[in-house]
């Protein structure tokens, strides 16, 4: 049963994703009656599900809900902002019930069931929407077929029917063409279907409203049928008015429904699910830490294939090597369809940052717009769930100090309603991930006059633009002149920004005054596997990534004496510093004659790491260090080489920030 | 004549031992009665397991029948549509219309 629970609050978690989504697309579209519709079957489903699985403070506030949302769906209220932002106030405390049923949240439920209330008073004083013109008296053909599993999951085709016939004069014949014969039937299957002769001036939508809450699974087709020829045809067959009326009245369009509806063929019915935007593909659920598990595995395999290369390749029998590059093609192929796995499209990053600007318009009283590009773009589902709070953090931003407020928009000539942009699109190992925002810019004298009080430059120092744009993510340092709930803590860019660095990703930044900022952020597409330097450092080995890798000079013994004391190399007129590696892991060996300087970078820094010999390149399988070892920041995780020896990786980040740390010292002690 | 008596109500959480009954009741016999215990609950999925028991006995080639008129299925028949166009057939197996029984 537990099991079962957890299933649940998955689902039921999934499902008030989608209320929020068709909740804040309610606030774009007011009159899409398909969204309320799918808002409110959203709530009448968590309200069933929660009931049934015990949840019933859940269950009793959504009933709640439903019952206000219940007025907009019969179209006796509007979808008024107010209301719908009550109900997305009232679908967080959903969340709040479904995470900790036994906490006391009644106070605050009451609280929002008042608001929510009130929204809908106003809504219903401000008028109800227009009103939709009277509908002439239609004859719908109505044929649906329910899913085999109705019965057992408490459809009732009766009570379909009997809604039906409240709406008009019904002529109810069942299709029993598809009941088996005993031996072959599942006795709990449904295979009835049924056609519906219904005269009404209800018009489309209210038939539709009968199977609002079976319209997923079910197939539904409701078509126009001319009127009098059914008069006629019931006059002279009055036993059997449908079929005939089937074989000959041919789909009409309704005098009135039609100049508003698509009228859909008779010859293939619709199915209902169809006509949503989102397109539904088998799919099967599989827990993370089961595919985490799978990944493991695969890395082991790709790390068991290179020692069997390793093996035969030292040997002599080409059949030991003939399978063993077999081995390593399959083990490729696995390894590339277990990364395809693991990649989720970001648009399920982006959905989250709708509701949040909705938030941040109301805290900050601008009008803001977000649009999305790009969210098919796939990333491996570990980095989507390190760039959420970053991304945030930056939305944040951009909201609270990019864009301005309205009145001050329109008097610098620009639409009222500031845009904040996200996209996102591949290119070759990388995600490149834009927030973008059409506000007022980076003020780089403020930036300026905080980085010199704050003693990161030197007063009236020349400095590039981008490097003091670069002050921003610099710990300490925020441009807000106001410290709102929103940002401005001065905690954040420097959050956001090593974050970033952590996923072995970069982060831009660029502005023009008046015309707003861009945030670029360079992501690498997985986590899981990378192309690492080998490197040997005394008798350990190291694994560097690649991409950070600049270039590999030569470091001789006589150079490195040179430089005791103060550890640069002069490279291309500029002094890098540089760390012995020998020493800070104390491996107690010689320096090798001729030492390797290895110089890596993040972004605009550059160190050089001093190595006994470069080994070569080597696809790295990443293994996060033992509890044990996780506190080390020098090593981002580890890998088994070919011949079984461990490898750590090297965490450039931290070596970089290391490395100028130590260059700030010397400054200081010159 | 094999008969089958019915005395669980005939709804959906009991049609799957019905079916089994009725089956077993055509291996012993070429002639079937379903002897309902009256006033017995039935839903819509009872009359479907009924339905297709018709179907297998035309299709094995026997015979069944309800031992009593069906009265107490009558309103899940008329709801679902089963009588707006019920054949003589239908009419006769259902309520012992229209031919001595």
């Amino acid at each position: 049963m537990n099991e079962a629970i957890a299933i649940f609050q998955v689902e039921a978690r999934e499902n008030l994703e989608l209320i929020e989504q068709g909740l804040l697309d309610l606030l774009d579209r007011p009159e899409d009656r398909d969204l309320v519709d799918a808002v409110f079957r959203g709530l009448h489903t968590l309200k069933g599900s929660g009931a049934m699985f015990g949840f019933d403070a859940l269950a009793g506030f959504t009933h709640h809900c439903e019952t206000a949302f219940d007025r907009v769906r019969k179209g006796e209220v509007a979808a008024t902002k107010d209301l719908v932002s009550a109900v997305l106030a009232a679908r967080d405390h959903m969340r709040r019930l479904l995470e900790d049923p036994s906490g006391a949240h009644g106070a605050a439920g009451d609280a929002l069931l008042a608001d929510l209330e009130h929204a809908v008073r106003d809504a219903d004083d401000a008028g109800a929407p227009a009103e939709a013109p009277p509908h002439m008296a239609t004859t719908w053909r109505v044929k649906f077929e329910l899913p085999a599993d109705a019965f057992r999951n408490g459809s009732n085709p009766l009570a379909l029917l009997n809604e039906l016939r409240d709406l008009g004069d019904a002529h109810v014949v069942v299709d029993a063409s598809r009941v088996p014969a005993l031996g072959r039937m599942e006795p709990t299957d449904l295979y009835l279907g049924w056609t519906v002769t219904l005269t009404t001036d209800q018009g489309r939508a209210a038939i539709e409203d009968v199977f609002i809450f079976v319209m997923d699974e079910m197939t539904l087709s409701i078509e126009a049928v001319d009127a009098e020829l059914c008069d006629a045809v019931e006059d002279a067959h009055p036993d059997a008015p449908a079929s005939v009326a089937e074989k000959t009245a041919a789909p009409q369009t309704a005098p009135v429904e039609a100049a508003k509806l698509p009228v859909a063929s008779g010859a293939d019915p619709v199915d209902a699910g169809a006509a949503k935007s989102t397109k539904v593909t088998e799919s099967v659920r599989v827990p993370a830490d089961r595919l985490d598990e799978l990944m493991d595995r695969v890395g082991e395999l790709v790390i068991a294939q290179s020692r069997l290369s390793q093996i035969s390749n030292a040997g002599t029998d080409m059949a030991l090597r003939a399978v063993s590059e077999e081995i390593e093609r399959l083990s490729g192929e696995l390894r590339d369809t277990m990364m395809v796995l693991r990649m989720v499209p970001v648009s399920t990053l982006f959905g989250r940052f709708r509701r949040l600007v909705h938030d941040l318009a109301r805290e900050t009283g601008k009008a803001i717009e977000l649009s999305t590009d790009g969210e098919s773009t796939e990333i491996d589902k570990t980095v989507i769930e390190r760039l959420a709070d970053p991304l945030v953090h930056l939305i944040r931003n951009a909201a609270d100090h990019g864009l301005e407020m309205a009145e001050d928009r329109t008097a610098a000539g620009k639409p009222a309603t500031g845009r904040i942009r996200l996209s996102a699109h591949q290119s070759g190992g990388e995600v490149v991930i834009t927030i973008r925002d059409d506000g007022r810019g980076i003020d780089r004298d403020r930036v300026r006059a905080k980085a010199e009080s704050q003693g990161l430059i030197e007063p009236g120092a020349a400095i590039s633009d981008h490097d003091l744009l670069q002050m921003i993510f610099h710990p300490g340092l925020s441009t807000a002149a106001a410290v709102t709930n929103l940002s401005g803590r001065g905690v954040g860019m420097d959050v956001v920004k090593r974050t970033i660095e952590g996923l072995r990703g970069s982060i831009d930044i660029a502005s023009r005054p008046g015309e707003g900022s861009e945030v670029s952020l360079r992501i690498p597409l997985t986590l899981a596997i990378i192309d690492g330097l080998l490197v040997r450092v005394g008798h350990g080995r190291y694994v560097l990534p690649l991409d950070a890798v600049e270039e590999c000079l030569e470091l001789s013994l006589d150079e490195d004496l040179r430089s005791r004391g103060r550890s640069f190399i002069s490279l291309r007129n500029s002094l890098v510093p540089f760390l012995r590696l020998r020493e800070m892991f104390d491996t107690g060996t010689p320096p090798e004659l001729h030492q390797k300087v290895v110089v890596v970078s993040t972004g605009a820094e550059r160190i050089g790491l001093v190595v006994d010999q470069i080994i070569g390149d080597h696809q790295t399988v990443i293994k996060s260090m033992s509890k044990l070892h996780s506190g080390l920041p020098t090593f981002s995780g580890a890998t088994i080489l070919g011949d079984g020896a461990v490898a750590l990786i090297l965490d450039v980040g931290h070596l970089v920030a290391k490395g100028q740390q130590q260059e700030a010292q010397m400054r200081e002690a010159v | 004549m094999k008969t089958v008596l019915v005395d669980a109500s005939l709804v959906v959480r009991n049609v799957a031992g019905l079916r089994q009954s009725i089956l077993d009741a055509f291996e012993e016999d070429d002639a079937v009665s379903l002897d309902l215990v009256a006033d017995q609950a039935v839903d819509l999925c009872g009359v479907q397991l009924i339905e297709a028991a018709r179907r297998q006995a035309q299709a094995v080639g026997k015979t069944l029948r309800l031992a009593h008129p069906g009265e107490v299925f009558r309103p899940v028949l008329e709801a679902a549509g089963f009588l707006t166009q019920a054949s003589e057939d239908d009419l006769l197996f259902w309520f012992h219309e229209g031919s001595v029984q």
